[in-house]
């Protein structure tokens, strides 16, 4: 359900209201095409003031990058390519990681982490969330969809993270989801500050611990599924067969997490990623629509 | 989020919200001092009742932006709370465009034509001398400042200056025309679609870029340059059919 455009905090002195939040998701090309359109709708219909400090926001957002003083994502990037040297031992260092968390029990390894670090080097984290509605505080969404979309955004995080990338949707996404489950305040806060802190000052055992937490005030298997959709998702559309080969990156059992209709996609989806070659465009449907049906 | 979380937030973002406010502060044109007085006064309503308007924040767009428009649209509540809702004459509306902005200058805020005239000549908003614009003046009506007037400020107008009455004549005509292709232009915007109008105020009264337009509505540049072509063609097409030629259409957008 979407929420409201009503903001409390900006009283503008006009019939309509629009969500600042809203002209900013628009700016930075974060809401989906029907979103946007959505937005770009309300913008045309609201006074003519309120176009004038859109125009004047979007102005300033292009100066403020043009000036050398981008939004954290592209500062920390920088920095990033600073610490191009040190790719190899990071490369080595994830490889033990993996290797480790292969070898450790199931309950502790960080399935989220070992997804995002097994997708080729030219997979980014999306920069929108892959589901069309913005949940929030109100939002009535089921559990189910919930600890999917966890285990969407635990991989999106990670590999923004592995990539050096400063994009926050992952870490935004996270904090608004869990803040209203019961017991996870202090860890939707946790990921509120580090996205915005652009993830500086956190390394990735502190990002596992915080994932496990996540994971822990959801359903986990459903976690791990969401995950596994994501990274697979991410990978089809690159193309990377080798994702789905082998056992390296095995599709969770969820038991009867799930009901029979997506117990018989995750049926046809075991079998198109065993097929070779693997049926790519298939996989890729078959993971959108599971996408879709488990989390919306 | 605690307190303290979001005070580290308020004050991690700090810096860029002083350089947003520095940004508004240039593109408003404000003097030194009006742009400390609006930073102080926007710093203070993001941080009263602990901080809401960070609060707020959801994490749908990136925190510099969310800052950006929420301090932009800030900016025109301190100018309604500062000014008090300005509503221009009847007079200033059948002139429109430029002297709309002029009544807000010389009525409003009491500036000087010489000193108006300036301004709007060096943002590009007008080429009109300080005679041409002190007959638009001269058709405002007087009213009591919103704001405290120091004495001496000196009047507006000062038709004594023109040394022809030749001059104020061929002004008077320059400015009915004017204001007739302001009448028709603001009839036939109506008509278009509310988000042509939209593209069209972006373009043209805040004077952005196609590639702006683009970025800040999510909408590819291409199908933008033949929307804001099929706008101009129809209100030139419109225009025309009440009298105004091609060049005046022209001069109005800056072709």
């Amino acid at each position: 359900m979407q929420e409201s455009w009503k903001h409390p905090l900006i009283p503008l002195k006009t019939p309509q209201q629009i969500d600042p939040e809203r002209l900013a998701a628009l700016i930075d090309g974060r809401l989906s095409p029907s979103e946007a359109a959505a937005v770009r709708a309300q913008l045309a219909s609201v006074d003519e003031s309120v176009q004038s400090a859109f125009a004047d926001a979007v102005a300033l957002s292009r100066d403020s990058q043009a000036e050398g003083n981008p939004p954290l994502q592209l500062a920390r990037r920088r920095r990033w390519r600073r610490a191009l040297p040190a790719i190899p031992m990071l490369a080595a260092a994830a490889a033990v990681f993996f290797f480790v968390k292969r070898s450790a029990p199931e309950t502790e390894a960080y399935q989220p982490g070992m997804l995002a670090a097994a997708l080729p080097a030219s997979v980014s984290a999306p920069a929108t969330l892959p589901w069309t509605a913005t949940r929030g505080h109100d939002s009535e969404t089921a559990d189910r969809a919930i600890a999917v979309r966890i285990g969407v955004l635990l991989v999106d995080l990670e590999l923004a993270a592995l990539r050096g990338d400063t994009n926050m949707t992952a870490a935004f996404g996270m904090a608004a989801l869990l803040q209203p489950l019961p017991g996870a305040t202090a860890i939707a806060n946790e990921f509120r500050q580090y996205a915005g802190a652009a993830g500086s000052g956190t390394d990735a055992l502190q990002r596992r611990r915080m994932g496990l937490e996540a994971t822990r005030v959801s359903d986990s298997t459903l976690v791990a599924l969401g995950a596994y959709i994501e990274a697979a998702r991410l990978a089809a559309a690159s193309g990377d067969s080798s994702f789905f080969m082998g056992a390296r990156n095995p599709l969770p059992e969820v038991g009867t997490s799930v009901d029979d209709s997506t117990q018989a996609q995750l049926t046809r989806l075991r079998a198109a990623t065993s097929a070779l070659p693997v049926p790519m465009n298939e996989v890729a449907a078959l993971l959108n629509q599971l996408l879709h049906s488990l989390a919306s | 989020m605690p307190r303290e979380q979001l005070e580290t937030l308020f004050l991690q973002t700090l810096p860029a919200i002083e350089k947003i406010l520095g940004g508004l502060a240039r593109r408003h044109s404000l003097s030194a001092s009006d742009g400390d007085e609006f930073a102080s006064w926007a710093k203070l309503r993001l941080i009263e009742d602990d901080y809401t308007i960070v609060a707020k924040f959801r994490g749908d767009s990136s925190i510099t932006t969310y800052l950006t428009v929420v301090l932009a649209m800030l900016y025109r509540e301190y100018r309604v709370q500062e000014w008090g809702r300005w509503r221009p004459s009847a007079a200033a509306k059948r002139h429109g465009g430029i002297a709309l902005k002029l009544e807000v200058l010389t009525q409003r805020d009491r500036m000087p034509v010489s000193q108006a005239g300036e301004l709007l000549r060096t943002s590009g908003e007008t080429r009109l001398s300080d005679t041409e614009l002190s007959v638009i003046v001269a058709s405002f009506p007087r009213r009591s400042a919103l704001r405290p007037v120091e004495f001496g400020v000196p009047l507006p107008v000062d038709v004594a200056a023109y040394e022809e009455a030749d001059e104020f004549l061929v002004s008077e005509e320059a400015l009915a025309q004017r204001g007739l292709v302001q009448r028709t232009l603001a009839s036939a915007m109506e008509a278009l679609g509310a988000e042509d109008q939209l593209i069209i105020r972006m373009r043209y009264m805040n004077e952005l870029s196609v590639a702006d337009i683009a970025r800040g509505l999510a909408i590819k540049q291409k199908p933008i340059y033949r929307r804001i072509e099929r706008a101009l063609g129809f209100l030139r097409h419109r225009l025309e059919q009440a009298g105004v030629s091609r060049e005046e259409f022209d001069e109005t957008f800056g072709n």
